[in-house]
Protein backbone atom coordinates (compact mmCIF):
# COMPACT_ATOMS: atom_id res chain seq x y z
CA UNK A 1 0.00 0.00 0.00
CA UNK A 2 2.90 2.33 0.76
CA UNK A 3 4.25 1.90 -2.78
CA UNK A 4 0.82 2.71 -4.27
CA UNK A 5 0.63 5.81 -2.06
CA UNK A 6 4.08 6.92 -3.19
CA UNK A 7 2.92 6.48 -6.77
CA UNK A 8 -0.12 8.68 -6.04
CA UNK A 9 2.12 11.34 -4.53
CA UNK A 10 4.32 11.23 -7.61
CA UNK A 11 1.27 11.83 -9.78
CA UNK A 12 0.29 14.82 -7.62
CA UNK A 13 3.71 16.37 -8.29
CA UNK A 14 3.38 16.05 -12.04
CA UNK A 15 3.34 19.37 -13.89
CA UNK A 16 3.60 21.45 -10.74
CA UNK A 17 5.76 24.44 -9.83
CA UNK A 18 7.98 22.17 -7.73
CA UNK A 19 10.07 21.21 -10.78
CA UNK A 20 11.00 24.73 -11.95
CA UNK A 21 12.01 25.44 -8.33
CA UNK A 22 14.02 22.20 -8.23
CA UNK A 23 15.86 23.19 -11.43
CA UNK A 24 16.35 26.93 -10.92
CA UNK A 25 17.12 27.47 -7.21
CA UNK A 26 20.31 25.32 -7.07
CA UNK A 27 21.63 27.10 -10.18
CA UNK A 28 21.82 30.40 -8.27
CA UNK A 29 24.37 29.28 -5.61
CA UNK A 30 26.41 27.57 -8.33
CA UNK A 31 26.59 30.81 -10.34
CA UNK A 32 27.35 32.83 -7.22
CA UNK A 33 29.99 30.30 -6.08
CA UNK A 34 31.68 30.25 -9.51
CA UNK A 35 31.71 34.06 -9.60
CA UNK A 36 33.34 34.18 -6.17
CA UNK A 37 35.84 31.48 -7.16
CA UNK A 38 36.90 33.29 -10.34
CA UNK A 39 37.14 36.60 -8.48
CA UNK A 40 39.47 35.12 -5.83
CA UNK A 41 41.72 32.82 -7.84
CA UNK A 42 44.73 34.35 -6.10
CA UNK A 43 43.66 32.96 -2.72
CA UNK A 44 41.71 29.86 -3.73
CA UNK A 45 44.41 27.43 -4.83
CA UNK A 46 42.90 24.03 -3.97
CA UNK A 47 41.20 23.55 -7.35
CA UNK A 48 38.01 21.43 -7.00
CA UNK A 49 38.02 21.79 -3.20
CA UNK A 50 38.14 25.58 -3.48
CA UNK A 51 35.25 25.62 -5.94
CA UNK A 52 33.35 23.31 -3.58
CA UNK A 53 33.84 25.72 -0.65
CA UNK A 54 32.48 28.61 -2.70
CA UNK A 55 29.42 26.77 -4.01
CA UNK A 56 28.45 25.14 -0.73
CA UNK A 57 28.93 28.43 1.13
CA UNK A 58 25.68 29.71 -0.39
CA UNK A 59 23.91 26.45 -1.20
CA UNK A 60 24.15 24.73 2.18
CA UNK A 61 24.12 27.75 4.44
CA UNK A 62 21.28 29.79 3.02
CA UNK A 63 19.36 28.06 0.23
CA UNK A 64 19.06 24.39 1.08
CA UNK A 65 16.74 24.50 4.12
CA UNK A 66 14.22 26.96 2.56
CA UNK A 67 14.29 24.85 -0.62
CA UNK A 68 13.40 21.72 1.35
CA UNK A 69 10.79 23.84 3.15
CA UNK A 70 9.25 24.65 -0.25
CA UNK A 71 9.16 20.95 -1.23
CA UNK A 72 7.50 19.93 2.04
CA UNK A 73 4.97 22.76 2.09
CA UNK A 74 4.17 22.03 -1.53
CA UNK A 75 3.35 18.39 -0.92
CA UNK A 76 0.92 19.34 1.85
CA UNK A 77 -0.45 22.31 -0.05
CA UNK A 78 -2.86 20.35 -2.24
CA UNK A 79 -4.33 18.67 0.81
CA UNK A 80 -5.07 22.04 2.42
CA UNK A 81 -7.61 23.07 -0.22
CA UNK A 82 -11.25 21.98 -0.51
CA UNK A 83 -11.05 19.73 2.54
CA UNK A 84 -8.70 17.38 0.70
CA UNK A 85 -7.11 16.29 3.97
CA UNK A 86 -10.47 14.98 5.16
CA UNK A 87 -11.03 13.12 1.89
CA UNK A 88 -7.54 11.71 2.02
CA UNK A 89 -7.96 10.41 5.56
CA UNK A 90 -11.27 8.74 4.69
CA UNK A 91 -9.31 6.35 2.48
CA UNK A 92 -8.54 3.00 4.12
CA UNK A 93 -4.98 4.02 4.83
CA UNK A 94 -3.02 4.35 8.02
CA UNK A 95 -1.88 7.84 9.04
CA UNK A 96 1.66 6.55 8.94
CA UNK A 97 1.24 5.35 5.32
CA UNK A 98 0.00 8.76 4.18
CA UNK A 99 2.76 10.55 6.08
CA UNK A 100 5.53 8.21 4.95
CA UNK A 101 4.49 8.22 1.29
CA UNK A 102 4.74 12.00 1.21
CA UNK A 103 7.94 12.02 3.24
CA UNK A 104 9.60 9.47 0.94
CA UNK A 105 8.62 11.66 -2.01
CA UNK A 106 10.30 14.66 -0.31
CA UNK A 107 13.42 12.55 0.32
CA UNK A 108 13.46 11.45 -3.32
CA UNK A 109 13.27 15.08 -4.51
CA UNK A 110 15.97 16.04 -1.98
CA UNK A 111 18.21 13.29 -3.32
CA UNK A 112 17.56 14.42 -6.90
CA UNK A 113 18.42 17.99 -5.89
CA UNK A 114 21.76 16.77 -4.56
CA UNK A 115 22.42 14.84 -7.78
CA UNK A 116 21.49 17.95 -9.79
CA UNK A 117 23.93 20.00 -7.71
CA UNK A 118 26.59 17.35 -8.28
CA UNK A 119 26.09 17.57 -12.06
CA UNK A 120 26.21 21.36 -12.00
CA UNK A 121 29.28 21.37 -9.75
CA UNK A 122 31.14 19.11 -12.20
CA UNK A 123 29.99 21.21 -15.19
CA UNK A 124 30.93 24.44 -13.39
CA UNK A 125 34.38 23.00 -12.62
CA UNK A 126 34.93 22.21 -16.28
CA UNK A 127 33.68 25.67 -17.30
CA UNK A 128 36.13 27.38 -14.92
CA UNK A 129 38.89 25.16 -16.44
CA UNK A 130 39.58 22.76 -13.57
CA UNK A 131 41.50 19.66 -14.55
CA UNK A 132 40.13 16.12 -14.37
CA UNK A 133 37.05 15.15 -12.38
CA UNK A 134 36.10 16.14 -8.80
CA UNK A 135 37.90 14.12 -6.07
CA UNK A 136 36.01 11.14 -4.67
CA UNK A 137 35.73 12.68 -1.17
CA UNK A 138 33.51 15.42 -2.57
CA UNK A 139 31.01 12.79 -3.70
CA UNK A 140 31.20 11.21 -0.26
CA UNK A 141 30.49 14.61 1.33
CA UNK A 142 27.56 15.00 -1.04
CA UNK A 143 26.09 11.65 0.05
CA UNK A 144 26.69 12.42 3.69
CA UNK A 145 25.05 15.83 3.22
CA UNK A 146 22.05 14.11 1.65
CA UNK A 147 21.51 12.15 4.87
CA UNK A 148 21.73 15.42 6.81
CA UNK A 149 19.29 16.86 4.27
CA UNK A 150 16.83 14.08 5.11
CA UNK A 151 16.95 15.22 8.74
CA UNK A 152 16.07 18.78 7.66
CA UNK A 153 13.32 17.31 5.44
CA UNK A 154 11.83 15.37 8.37
CA UNK A 155 11.53 18.49 10.54
CA UNK A 156 10.25 20.63 7.70
CA UNK A 157 7.77 17.98 6.68
CA UNK A 158 6.40 17.64 10.21
CA UNK A 159 6.09 21.45 10.42
CA UNK A 160 4.24 21.52 7.09
CA UNK A 161 1.89 18.78 8.34
CA UNK A 162 1.10 20.90 11.39
CA UNK A 163 0.87 24.35 9.78
CA UNK A 164 -1.68 24.63 7.00
CA UNK A 165 0.10 27.46 5.24
CA UNK A 166 2.77 27.54 2.61
CA UNK A 167 4.84 30.50 3.79
CA UNK A 168 5.40 29.66 7.46
CA UNK A 169 7.27 26.31 6.96
CA UNK A 170 9.51 28.02 4.38
CA UNK A 171 10.32 30.74 6.93
CA UNK A 172 11.03 28.06 9.56
CA UNK A 173 13.40 26.40 7.07
CA UNK A 174 15.23 29.63 6.41
CA UNK A 175 15.61 30.48 10.10
CA UNK A 176 16.61 26.87 10.82
CA UNK A 177 19.28 27.02 8.12
CA UNK A 178 20.84 30.17 9.55
CA UNK A 179 20.70 28.89 13.14
CA UNK A 180 22.27 25.68 11.79
CA UNK A 181 25.14 27.70 10.37
CA UNK A 182 25.75 29.22 13.81
CA UNK A 183 25.47 25.86 15.59
CA UNK A 184 27.74 24.12 13.05
CA UNK A 185 30.59 26.37 14.16
CA UNK A 186 30.34 25.22 17.77
CA UNK A 187 31.64 21.98 19.25
CA UNK A 188 28.09 20.59 19.72
CA UNK A 189 27.00 21.36 16.16
CA UNK A 190 26.60 17.68 15.33
CA UNK A 191 23.66 17.50 17.75
CA UNK A 192 21.71 20.34 16.13
CA UNK A 193 19.46 18.92 13.37
CA UNK A 194 19.78 21.86 10.99
CA UNK A 195 23.59 21.71 11.20
CA UNK A 196 23.87 18.12 10.04
CA UNK A 197 23.52 18.95 6.36
CA UNK A 198 26.18 21.70 6.52
CA UNK A 199 28.54 19.42 8.42
CA UNK A 200 27.93 16.49 6.10
CA UNK A 201 28.52 18.60 3.01
CA UNK A 202 31.64 20.14 4.53
CA UNK A 203 30.14 23.49 3.60
CA UNK A 204 32.76 26.18 2.98
CA UNK A 205 35.56 24.03 4.41
CA UNK A 206 38.41 22.21 2.66
CA UNK A 207 39.21 19.97 5.66
CA UNK A 208 36.68 17.44 6.97
CA UNK A 209 34.24 18.97 9.48
CA UNK A 210 32.92 15.59 10.69
CA UNK A 211 35.52 14.02 12.93
CA UNK A 212 33.36 11.05 13.96
CA UNK A 213 31.45 9.72 10.97
CA UNK A 214 29.86 6.94 13.03
CA UNK A 215 28.37 9.48 15.47
CA UNK A 216 27.17 11.55 12.51
CA UNK A 217 25.23 8.62 11.06
CA UNK A 218 23.78 7.61 14.43
CA UNK A 219 22.61 11.16 15.23
CA UNK A 220 21.14 11.62 11.74
CA UNK A 221 19.23 8.33 11.78
CA UNK A 222 18.03 9.00 15.32
CA UNK A 223 16.69 12.42 14.34
CA UNK A 224 14.98 10.99 11.25
CA UNK A 225 13.27 8.30 13.35
CA UNK A 226 12.24 10.68 16.16
CA UNK A 227 10.92 13.47 13.94
CA UNK A 228 9.08 11.00 11.68
CA UNK A 229 7.30 9.56 14.71
CA UNK A 230 6.49 13.06 15.95
CA UNK A 231 5.21 13.99 12.48
CA UNK A 232 2.95 10.94 12.30
CA UNK A 233 1.62 11.73 15.77
CA UNK A 234 0.99 15.37 14.78
CA UNK A 235 -0.93 14.39 11.64
CA UNK A 236 -2.96 11.91 13.69
CA UNK A 237 -3.88 14.52 16.33
CA UNK A 238 -4.53 17.32 13.84
CA UNK A 239 -6.75 15.27 11.55
CA UNK A 240 -8.50 12.90 13.90
CA UNK B 1 -9.40 53.50 11.92
CA UNK B 2 -8.77 51.85 15.29
CA UNK B 3 -11.72 49.52 14.69
CA UNK B 4 -10.31 48.51 11.28
CA UNK B 5 -6.90 47.96 12.81
CA UNK B 6 -8.43 45.80 15.50
CA UNK B 7 -10.32 43.76 12.91
CA UNK B 8 -7.16 43.17 10.90
CA UNK B 9 -5.11 42.24 13.94
CA UNK B 10 -7.84 39.77 14.99
CA UNK B 11 -7.53 38.13 11.57
CA UNK B 12 -3.88 37.51 12.33
CA UNK B 13 -4.65 35.65 15.54
CA UNK B 14 -3.26 32.08 15.67
CA UNK B 15 -1.71 32.47 12.23
CA UNK B 16 1.90 32.28 13.47
CA UNK B 17 2.69 35.80 12.24
CA UNK B 18 3.99 37.13 15.55
CA UNK B 19 5.86 33.88 16.12
CA UNK B 20 7.57 34.32 12.75
CA UNK B 21 8.76 37.81 13.69
CA UNK B 22 9.86 36.63 17.14
CA UNK B 23 11.82 33.70 15.68
CA UNK B 24 13.42 35.98 13.15
CA UNK B 25 14.51 38.42 15.87
CA UNK B 26 15.90 35.53 17.87
CA UNK B 27 17.97 34.31 14.90
CA UNK B 28 19.27 37.86 14.31
CA UNK B 29 20.19 38.00 18.00
CA UNK B 30 21.99 34.63 17.75
CA UNK B 31 23.78 35.69 14.59
CA UNK B 32 25.05 38.91 16.15
CA UNK B 33 26.16 37.15 19.33
CA UNK B 34 27.98 34.59 17.22
CA UNK B 35 29.67 37.11 14.92
CA UNK B 36 30.83 39.34 17.80
CA UNK B 37 31.57 36.64 20.37
CA UNK B 38 35.21 35.93 19.51
CA UNK B 39 36.29 39.51 18.82
CA UNK B 40 38.48 41.49 21.16
CA UNK B 41 36.69 44.84 21.46
CA UNK B 42 39.86 46.58 22.66
CA UNK B 43 41.95 45.57 19.65
CA UNK B 44 39.67 46.55 16.78
CA UNK B 45 38.60 50.06 15.92
CA UNK B 46 35.79 49.28 13.48
CA UNK B 47 33.73 46.79 15.50
CA UNK B 48 30.67 49.02 15.64
CA UNK B 49 30.81 49.47 11.86
CA UNK B 50 31.17 45.69 11.54
CA UNK B 51 28.09 45.18 13.73
CA UNK B 52 26.16 47.65 11.57
CA UNK B 53 27.18 45.83 8.36
CA UNK B 54 26.34 42.46 9.91
CA UNK B 55 22.87 43.64 10.88
CA UNK B 56 22.17 44.90 7.36
CA UNK B 57 23.54 41.68 5.86
CA UNK B 58 21.46 39.38 8.05
CA UNK B 59 18.42 41.54 7.25
CA UNK B 60 19.12 41.02 3.54
CA UNK B 61 18.99 37.26 4.08
CA UNK B 62 16.13 36.91 6.57
CA UNK B 63 13.75 39.84 6.41
CA UNK B 64 12.51 39.75 2.78
CA UNK B 65 11.12 36.23 3.19
CA UNK B 66 9.57 37.12 6.57
CA UNK B 67 7.91 40.17 5.01
CA UNK B 68 6.68 38.09 2.04
CA UNK B 69 5.24 35.46 4.39
CA UNK B 70 3.59 38.24 6.42
CA UNK B 71 2.02 39.78 3.29
CA UNK B 72 0.70 36.39 2.17
CA UNK B 73 -0.82 35.85 5.63
CA UNK B 74 -2.56 39.23 5.42
CA UNK B 75 -3.97 38.45 2.00
CA UNK B 76 -4.71 34.74 1.95
CA UNK B 77 -7.45 34.90 4.59
CA UNK B 78 -9.52 37.05 2.21
CA UNK B 79 -8.62 35.03 -0.88
CA UNK B 80 -9.39 31.63 0.67
CA UNK B 81 -12.68 32.91 2.13
CA UNK B 82 -13.44 34.99 -0.99
CA UNK B 83 -14.39 37.82 1.35
CA UNK B 84 -13.34 40.95 -0.56
CA UNK B 85 -16.76 41.46 -2.13
CA UNK B 86 -18.54 40.66 1.09
CA UNK B 87 -16.35 43.04 3.10
CA UNK B 88 -16.75 45.88 0.61
CA UNK B 89 -20.53 45.75 1.13
CA UNK B 90 -20.01 46.55 4.78
CA UNK B 91 -17.07 48.95 4.78
CA UNK B 92 -15.34 51.42 2.50
CA UNK B 93 -13.06 49.64 0.02
CA UNK B 94 -10.22 52.02 0.79
CA UNK B 95 -10.46 51.25 4.48
CA UNK B 96 -9.94 47.50 3.89
CA UNK B 97 -6.69 48.28 2.13
CA UNK B 98 -5.68 50.92 4.66
CA UNK B 99 -6.31 48.46 7.50
CA UNK B 100 -3.97 45.88 5.97
CA UNK B 101 -1.27 48.46 5.30
CA UNK B 102 -1.62 49.92 8.80
CA UNK B 103 -1.20 46.52 10.47
CA UNK B 104 1.81 45.90 8.25
CA UNK B 105 3.38 49.25 9.12
CA UNK B 106 2.90 48.66 12.86
CA UNK B 107 4.38 45.16 12.75
CA UNK B 108 7.36 46.33 10.68
CA UNK B 109 7.84 49.31 12.99
CA UNK B 110 7.98 47.03 16.04
CA UNK B 111 10.22 44.52 14.26
CA UNK B 112 12.68 47.29 13.36
CA UNK B 113 12.42 48.82 16.82
CA UNK B 114 13.45 45.54 18.47
CA UNK B 115 16.40 45.28 16.12
CA UNK B 116 17.36 48.86 16.92
CA UNK B 117 17.11 48.13 20.67
CA UNK B 118 19.45 45.22 20.14
CA UNK B 119 21.79 47.44 18.16
CA UNK B 120 21.82 49.94 21.04
CA UNK B 121 22.68 47.11 23.44
CA UNK B 122 25.66 46.21 21.25
CA UNK B 123 26.64 49.89 21.32
CA UNK B 124 26.47 49.99 25.13
CA UNK B 125 28.57 46.82 25.33
CA UNK B 126 31.19 48.47 23.11
CA UNK B 127 31.07 51.82 24.90
CA UNK B 128 29.84 53.44 21.74
CA UNK B 129 26.82 55.67 21.63
CA UNK B 130 25.74 57.64 18.61
CA UNK B 131 22.10 58.68 18.41
CA UNK B 132 22.68 59.58 14.76
CA UNK B 133 23.91 56.08 13.85
CA UNK B 134 21.04 54.37 15.67
CA UNK B 135 18.48 56.68 14.06
CA UNK B 136 19.95 56.13 10.62
CA UNK B 137 19.92 52.37 11.14
CA UNK B 138 16.28 52.49 12.21
CA UNK B 139 15.20 54.70 9.29
CA UNK B 140 17.11 52.63 6.74
CA UNK B 141 15.83 49.22 7.84
CA UNK B 142 12.28 50.51 8.34
CA UNK B 143 12.23 52.13 4.87
CA UNK B 144 13.56 49.04 3.09
CA UNK B 145 11.17 46.70 4.92
CA UNK B 146 8.27 49.00 4.12
CA UNK B 147 9.23 49.08 0.45
CA UNK B 148 9.42 45.28 0.40
CA UNK B 149 6.09 45.03 2.21
CA UNK B 150 4.33 47.29 -0.31
CA UNK B 151 5.89 45.33 -3.17
CA UNK B 152 4.86 41.95 -1.74
CA UNK B 153 1.38 43.11 -0.75
CA UNK B 154 0.74 44.14 -4.34
CA UNK B 155 1.34 40.54 -5.45
CA UNK B 156 -0.21 38.79 -2.48
CA UNK B 157 -3.53 40.64 -2.59
CA UNK B 158 -4.31 39.15 -5.99
CA UNK B 159 -2.39 35.90 -6.30
CA UNK B 160 -4.78 32.98 -5.92
CA UNK B 161 -1.62 30.96 -5.64
CA UNK B 162 0.48 32.45 -2.84
CA UNK B 163 3.48 30.51 -4.06
CA UNK B 164 4.26 33.12 -6.69
CA UNK B 165 4.85 36.04 -4.27
CA UNK B 166 6.93 33.78 -2.07
CA UNK B 167 9.08 32.60 -4.98
CA UNK B 168 9.52 36.20 -6.10
CA UNK B 169 10.67 37.01 -2.60
CA UNK B 170 13.15 34.10 -2.47
CA UNK B 171 14.51 35.10 -5.88
CA UNK B 172 14.70 38.72 -4.72
CA UNK B 173 16.58 37.67 -1.60
CA UNK B 174 19.17 35.93 -3.77
CA UNK B 175 19.46 39.00 -5.96
CA UNK B 176 19.77 41.21 -2.86
CA UNK B 177 22.52 38.98 -1.51
CA UNK B 178 24.25 39.01 -4.90
CA UNK B 179 24.18 42.78 -4.90
CA UNK B 180 26.44 42.89 -1.81
CA UNK B 181 29.15 41.03 -3.72
CA UNK B 182 28.78 42.83 -7.04
CA UNK B 183 29.59 46.48 -6.32
CA UNK B 184 30.65 47.04 -9.93
CA UNK B 185 27.09 46.52 -11.21
CA UNK B 186 24.10 48.79 -10.45
CA UNK B 187 21.91 45.80 -9.45
CA UNK B 188 21.51 47.03 -5.86
CA UNK B 189 19.96 50.33 -6.97
CA UNK B 190 17.27 48.86 -9.20
CA UNK B 191 15.73 46.19 -6.94
CA UNK B 192 14.15 46.89 -3.53
CA UNK B 193 16.04 43.94 -1.95
CA UNK B 194 19.33 45.64 -2.82
CA UNK B 195 18.59 48.71 -0.71
CA UNK B 196 19.84 47.06 2.49
CA UNK B 197 23.21 47.26 0.80
CA UNK B 198 22.65 50.75 -0.64
CA UNK B 199 21.62 52.27 2.69
CA UNK B 200 24.34 50.56 4.70
CA UNK B 201 26.72 53.44 5.31
CA UNK B 202 29.83 51.35 5.86
CA UNK B 203 32.75 50.57 3.63
CA UNK B 204 35.08 47.59 3.66
CA UNK B 205 38.78 47.52 2.83
CA UNK B 206 39.98 43.98 2.28
CA UNK B 207 43.68 43.25 2.05
CA UNK B 208 44.04 39.91 0.26
CA UNK B 209 47.70 39.52 1.31
CA UNK B 210 47.22 39.86 5.07
CA UNK B 211 43.52 38.75 4.81
CA UNK B 212 42.69 41.71 7.06
CA UNK B 213 39.34 43.46 6.71
CA UNK B 214 38.83 47.03 7.85
CA UNK B 215 35.32 48.41 8.35
CA UNK B 216 34.77 52.15 8.21
CA UNK B 217 31.87 54.64 8.15
CA UNK B 218 30.87 56.54 5.05
CA UNK B 219 28.45 59.42 4.50
CA UNK B 220 24.78 58.51 4.67
CA UNK B 221 23.22 58.06 1.19
CA UNK B 222 20.32 60.51 1.65
CA UNK B 223 19.62 60.62 -2.06
CA UNK B 224 18.90 56.89 -2.22
CA UNK B 225 16.74 57.10 0.89
CA UNK B 226 14.62 59.73 -0.87
CA UNK B 227 14.45 57.48 -3.96
CA UNK B 228 13.22 54.63 -1.77
CA UNK B 229 10.60 56.80 -0.05
CA UNK B 230 9.32 57.97 -3.45
CA UNK B 231 9.12 54.31 -4.50
CA UNK B 232 7.13 53.41 -1.36
CA UNK B 233 4.63 56.24 -2.00
CA UNK B 234 4.23 55.31 -5.68
CA UNK B 235 3.87 51.61 -4.90
CA UNK B 236 1.27 52.41 -2.22
CA UNK B 237 -0.77 54.54 -4.63
CA UNK B 238 -0.53 51.95 -7.39
CA UNK B 239 -1.52 49.02 -5.14
CA UNK B 240 -4.39 50.99 -3.60
CA UNK B 241 -5.69 52.04 -7.03
CA UNK B 242 -5.46 48.48 -8.33
CA UNK B 243 -7.19 47.15 -5.21
CA UNK B 244 -10.14 49.57 -5.50
CA UNK B 245 -10.55 48.98 -9.26
CA UNK B 246 -10.44 45.19 -8.89
CA UNK B 247 -13.03 45.17 -6.12
CA UNK B 248 -15.33 47.46 -8.10
CA UNK B 249 -15.03 45.08 -11.05
CA UNK B 250 -16.08 42.09 -8.94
Amino acid sequence: MLIKSIYCERLKCKGTLIWPVFIIIPIIPVLLGCGNYLANLGILKSQWYSLWTQITLFYSNFFFAPLIGVYCAFLWRYENFNNCRQYMYTRPLKYSTVFLSKYIMVCAITFMTQVWLCVMFTAAGKIVSLKGLPPADIFLWMLRGTLGGFVTATIQFSAAALIKNFAVPVVIGMLGGISGLIAANTSLGIFYPYSLMLLGMNANKSEDMVSNIFLYFIVSLLYIAVFTLIGIKISKIKNH
Amino acid sequence: MIRILKAESLKLKRRYVYLMFAMSLFVIFLWMCYSLSDLDFNKFSGIFALANTDLFLINTIISPVIIAAFATRLADIELIGNTYKWLSCMQNTKSIFKGKVAVGVICIFLYTLFQCAFYILIGIKMDFYSAEKFTMFFISVFAVLLALFMFQLNFSLWSKNQLTPLFISIGGTFAGLFSWFLPQYPLRFIIPWGYFCVLCNNGINYDSVSRYTEYYWTGYPYFWLVVLIVYIVLQYMYTRGKFITKIQEM
